[in-house]
């Protein structure tokens, strides 16, 4: 007979060993880390360490996966109950929040270290490479299990407090963020402060930097970067390990004694309207006004993205973003340029505006599917593509501050551009460059650009595709996703085709993209008549 | 009577599972079709077809002449579904949404404000057109869900299982509602599993049960048994006549006469239609100097069709 406190924590186990997909992430895991050995087979004869260099690249995509799984996979733990509403029928059962934070979070938490667990004898070929040991590899396993631990504890806590999974996610992501640059930003900022003539030191105090050591060794980084140096001779298990393991178990009971105070109330799960005001009220300027020609351009752009205030929203950050950066360059005391502002300004709004997109494409069809109004869209006179277009043409409205700011970059980069394109042109004239070496190089720089580009298109869809698939994670999955599969194509392209792997690599991205523009309607099609 | 909606042969399948095995049946102009059938049955699936949410993968179906898989758009401009569950974009008001659905539909804004005024006059939700519907009781979201299906003034209504989970009010206006939207000309065909609202408001009903129509026809058809042989009527005297009873258990053709019912002096007669004419029955009762205050043709209710009609069981 199983106890209350570990019903709902067995379940869990015993519904992961049924689902196909533990399999399927555990084989595309090991599969991942072959394709890792394979490249490194290939590098054997001018790599000086192929395994440390194997298991470095392991290890980086064991953390970015950890990292991943903390915003999607953790940090849904208790808020999908809360969206599906079912939370309070749990709590009306003999489980109490123990039993429930064990059953949704531990769980999971097992079977990411089960995860990680499968790699391990495969991991170890890396030995035979040279250039590693197993105490080495030991090390970094037990890091990232102690990472895992930390990390999906911190997610439970925000889950717990958090009413969605977004906010939950966010919450965990800023905290993470803080947790690595931590060290960093403060010794940053109180040189900030200083130069500003706020504070006298420009320095951190004794203390203060002793304390600011310790988090840094604090950070899995940081043990990764000890451990895998050439020669470690150090403990198994070091500081990080210890203190993740203490910051996991915090967090877990933080979770559990907040759980009450956030989750006694289930609150009616309602679409949020944001700050579209209504008619009526004496702020209407931000109102949504009457529908345009393109009904269901207005819908989205006002009730999915924010409408007009969003926008003025935006463009007030960027704009307070990029007076931040020709501060911060002019703090640096580095010589001011328009050129290097609007590079740096094309930079960031790039940055910004790859990171909204792809939100943006996470909740695009989300939304409709989660409140089941699919149905009512897909009964209009419309085709579904041009419903899904329209839709698209709402987002891309609401992207449009980050364009804007792209554009003023590039008009003040100008300049600078045309220089460099005329430098290299005259260069190329006067060294008299072999006209193929020329071209080669040329096709290599538009091929390179043309898959990074065709490369967000396709992560793109592959967010839209997963977002009408799996109920959460549709972001981190296609990141996962995108990641893996360059990992696997982009050496495989040019070991095969050699100067012309980009002409593959495009193609096939051409190709995944149709296929998945297509499935996608396809998919929008079935959902509307789910509904 | 103009056909609306003509199913022939309809068959669909999802993966093993046949939902529906070839049906077919017909939906008249301004009649009040009832869809009834337990769970499984292939209703929503049928529904769902009709508004031109799944393709038809065998058979014919048309609306108002058209062939619902050639002419999508054109179907979907005459008909306003509803689906059994509240898919309402819930943090717009009552007005933004009628306002957006009929933008969607391609209407003018001045043609929009009239037809939206009409609409809550006639759902009377019209003091809460700046209501967020997130705020509103789940019966008023159910009057301005079919507010919605109304905005584009269709002439086909696809209800789906309207007044599930209404409370008994809002339930009896919402029929009253579709009563006067029949008398406005429309035609409504309605999924329900509440049998007794049905068999009020609806004048034809199609009966499935396990992916296969088992009747379609006139409700009074289902529930009267016009077309069998033996007749069954309820006559009812202000006393307790035995003379009479006696003259009318002696006519060729009667069958049966049932005692009286311990309160009242109600007898249920069972003749031959062909051989008794029921001229005959009443001048014999009168005859014999009964005194009269009741005579009509017993009727089965919806619900004994319904049990007689469908077997017992989940569909597996």
């Amino acid at each position: 007979m199983i106890s209350p406190l570990l019903a709902l924590f067995n379940r869990s186990l015993r519904q992961d060993v049924r689902a196909k997909s533990t399999y399927w992430a555990r084989a595309g895991l090991v599969g991942l880390m072959l394709v890792m050995m394979f490249t490194t087979h290939l590098s054997l004869g001018w790599s000086g360490a192929p395994g440390l260099a194997f298991f470095a690249s392991a290890t980086s995509a064991n953390f970015f996966f950890i990292g991943l799984a903390g915003l999607s996979y953790f940090a849904s733990a208790i808020t999908e109950e809360k969206e599906e509403m079912t939370l309070g029928l749990l709590r009306m059962t003999n489980l109490n929040p123990l039993s429930i934070l064990l059953g949704k979070s531990t769980s999971r938490l097992f079977g990411a270290l089960l995860l990680l667990a499968t790699q391990i004898p495969f991991t170890l070929l890396a030995v035979s490479f040279g250039g590693i040991s197993i105490r080495q590899i030991l090390a970094v396993y037990l890091a990232l299990a102690a990472f895992i631990i930390f990390l999906s504890n911190l997610a439970l806590l925000f889950s717990v407090m958090s009413a969605r999974t977004a906010g939950a996610a966010l919450k965990t992501g800023t905290v993470l963020f803080l947790f690595f640059v931590g060290p960093v930003l403060i010794p940053g900022i109180q040189w900030v402060l200083h130069e500003y003539s706020l504070i006298a030191a420009s320095q951190p105090a004794p203390a203060l930097a002793s304390a600011l050591a310790a988090w840094t060794r604090m950070s899995p980084l940081s043990r990764f970067a000890e451990v895998l140096s050439t020669g470690f001779t150090g403990e198994l298990i070091g500081l990080q390990f210890w203190s993740n393991l203490a910051l996991g178990l915090a967090c877990f009971l933080i979770a559990w004694s907040v759980f009450e105070l956030f989750c006694r109330d289930q609150k009616d799960a309602v679409p949020r309207r944001g700050f579209i005001f209504k008619r009526t009220s004496k702020l209407r300027l931000f109102a949504a006004g009457r529908p345009w020609r393109w009904a269901l351009i207005w819908k989205d752009f006002n009730f999915v993205n924010g409408g007009l205030t969003a926008v003025i929203a935006k463009l007030l950050a960027y704009a307070f973003t990029g007076l931040a950066i020709v501060y911060i360059v002019d703090l640096n005391n580095t010589k001011w340029t328009w050129s290097g502002f609007g590079f740096t300004l094309m930079l960031c709004s790039a940055l910004a505006g790859a990171i909204e997109l792809a939100i943006i494409s996470g909740r695009i069809f989300r939304q409709e599917r989660r409140w089941k109004t699919l149905s009512s869209l897909a009964t209009l006179p419309l085709t579904m593509r041009s419903i899904a277009y329209q839709k698209v043409a709402a987002a891309l409205l609401a992207w449009l501050p980050v364009v804007i700011y792209f554009f003023i970059g590039l008009a003040c980069a100008t300049p600078e551009i045309v220089r460099s394109l005329q430098k290299w042109w005259e260069w190329k004239q006067k060294v008299g460059l072999d006209r193929a070496l020329r071209v080669a190089i040329e096709w290599q720089a538009i091929g390179g650009m043309t898959f990074g580009f065709l490369l967000v298109i396709f992560g793109i869809h592959l967010v839209v595709m997963f977002s009408l698939r799996f109920k959460w994670g549709a972001l981190p999955m296609a990141i996962a996703a995108v990641y893996a599969g360059s990992m696997f194509a982009v050496p495989l392209a040019f070991y095969m085709m050699g100067q012309a792997a980009f002409v593959g690599l495009i193609t096939a991205l051409v190709i995944g993209t149709g296929i998945l523009h297509v499935r996608i309607g396809a998919r929008l099609e079935e959902l509307a008549a789910e509904d | 009577m103009e056909p609306i909606i003509e199913i022939h042969n309809l068959q669909h399948r999802y993966k093993a599972h046949l939902a529906l095995t070839g049906i077919s049946f017909t939906v008249h102009r301004q009649s009040i079709h009832g869809f009834v059938g337990p769970n499984g049955a292939g209703k929503t699936t049928a529904l769902k077809i009709l508004a031109t949410l799944l393709k038809p993968q065998t058979g014919s179906v048309s609306v108002f002449g058209q062939d619902i898989a050639r002419s999508q758009r054109e179907v979907r401009r005459k008909i306003g579904f509803m689906p059994d569950h509240f898919s309402m974009y819930r943090q717009m008001t009552v007005f933004e949404y009628l306002d957006f659905f009929g933008a969607a539909y391609g209407l003018a804004q001045a043609a929009r404000d009239k037809t939206i005024s009409d609409v809550l006059t006639l759902t009377d939700m019209d003091g809460r057109k700046d209501d967020m519907i997130s705020g509103l009781s789940r019966g008023m979201q159910q009057r301005v869900s079919l507010a919605r299906v109304l905005v584009h003034d269709p002439d086909l209504l696809l209800l789906d299982e309207p007044a599930s989970g209404l409370d008994p009010r809002a339930r009896i206006e919402l029929m009253e509602i579709l009563e006067e939207l029949r008398r406005l000309g429309k035609t409504i065909f309605i999924s329900s599993h509440i049998l007794s609202e049905l068999a009020t408001l609806c004048d034809h009903v199609t009966i499935m049960d396990r992916g296969a129509v088992k009747y379609t026809g006139t409700m009074r058809g289902l529930i009267s048994d016009d077309t069998s042989e033996t007749a069954t009527y309820v006559l009812t005297l202000t006393a307790e006549h035995p003379a009479s009873i006696d003259a009318l258990s002696k006519l060729p053709g009667m069958t049966a006469v049932s005692s009286p019912l311990p309160t009242v002096p109600r007898y249920t007669l069972v003749f031959d239609r062909q051989k008794l004419p029921v001229n005959t029955i009443l001048q014999t009762a009168l005859a014999t100097g009964a005194q009269i205050t009741g005579f009509e043709a017993e009727t089965k209710q919806l619900n004994q069709a319904f049990m007689d009609l469908t077997e017992p069981g989940v569909r597996t």
